[in-house]
């Protein structure tokens, strides 16, 4: 990512029940040097926790997960209200249109479906840091 | 079984393994017997249900097994672990989760179960016998994999 928007480091919070996933979400997003994966979460609930600890730039979690899931977590961190807020992509199984829609009216600012290539996430957190 | 549920079924199975695996897949054009997939020891199966219903299920060596996840790692795996069984799982899930996108562009038809993966070396899996069954063949190298679907609609 080139971007002239994007010079300092992206510190990032990626959220997902499989721990493979999150392994290789990880090492997607660090093929890009402006990005880091600096906290991980298995969970929703985990993942509000960790916010109260670390500081982020970008959160990129899963939909589907166990105790509280991806879109109730997005809701609950809306409800925060923090300043700055924490813009957080999606990544979902199911790239339908209503799913989508569905994932974005709870306060996602993008999405992405799987399956998706390194460029096409690295691409995707640009323009959110873009805008 | 409509030929464009099987190349929703084909295309959905190589962009996932194109994206999200790096290998790219070539589909034999010829659908294979269901005994072919019991030559392999490890399975990936996922329940459809609503509308329609039925199973996606992904079949592979224990070898093809290792190269999916050390491709996806971006790590050597070398031993039939559960990184592979979770690859596996995951990759799956991706194939029914895009295939259940290209499947509902006229409405939703069912949802997905959560994955479940079986790992030995002798076992049979039976599924609803009053649904079509079709199973479809991938190469990479000298390996195998393929990609069973029974549904009902």
């Amino acid at each position: 990512m080139n971007s002239d928007n994007v010079k300092r480091l992206i510190k990032i919070l990626a959220v997902d029940d499989s721990a493979f996933m999150l392994t290789a979400i990880t090492k997607m997003i660090r093929s890009d040097p402006e990005l880091d994966v600096v906290s991980t979460a298995r969970d929703g609930y985990k993942a509000l926790f960790k916010l109260s600890q670390t500081r982020v730039d970008l959160i990129i979690g899963g939909v589907n997960m166990p105790d509280m899931d991806g879109l109730e977590f997005v809701r609950n961190l809306n409800d925060m209200k923090l300043e700055p807020p924490i813009p957080i992509i999606m990544i979902t199984t199911e790239g339908t249109e209503s799913k989508v829609a569905d994932i974005l009216s709870f306060g996602a600012i993008a999405c992405i479906a799987k399956p998706f290539t390194s460029d096409q996430l690295r691409e995707k957190i640009g323009r959110v840091f873009a805008t | 079984m409509n030929p464009t549920i099987l190349k929703d079924l084909v295309d959905s199975t190589l962009e996932v393994f194109s994206k999200m695996v790096a290998i790219q897949l070539a589909p034999n054009p010829e659908l294979r017997p269901e005994e072919d997939v019991q030559k392999c020891q490890i399975t990936g199966m996922i329940g459809l249900a609503g509308k329609s219903m039925g199973i996606v299920s992904v079949h592979c060596s224990p070898r093809m097994g290792m190269t999916i996840t050390s491709n996806m790692l971006g790590m050597d795996v070398t031993t039939l672990n559960d990184d592979v069984k979770d690859a596996v799982g995951e990759v799956t899930n991706m194939v029914a989760g895009n295939f259940k996108t290209k499947m509902s562009k006229n409405g939703k038809l069912f949802d997905l179960s959560v994955p479940t993966v079986i790992v030995g070396e002798k076992y049979t899996t039976k599924t609803m016998t009053d649904a079509p069954s079709v199973v479809i063949e991938f190469q990479w190298q000298e390996e195998k994999l393929y990609v069973k679907l029974n549904l009902k609609t």
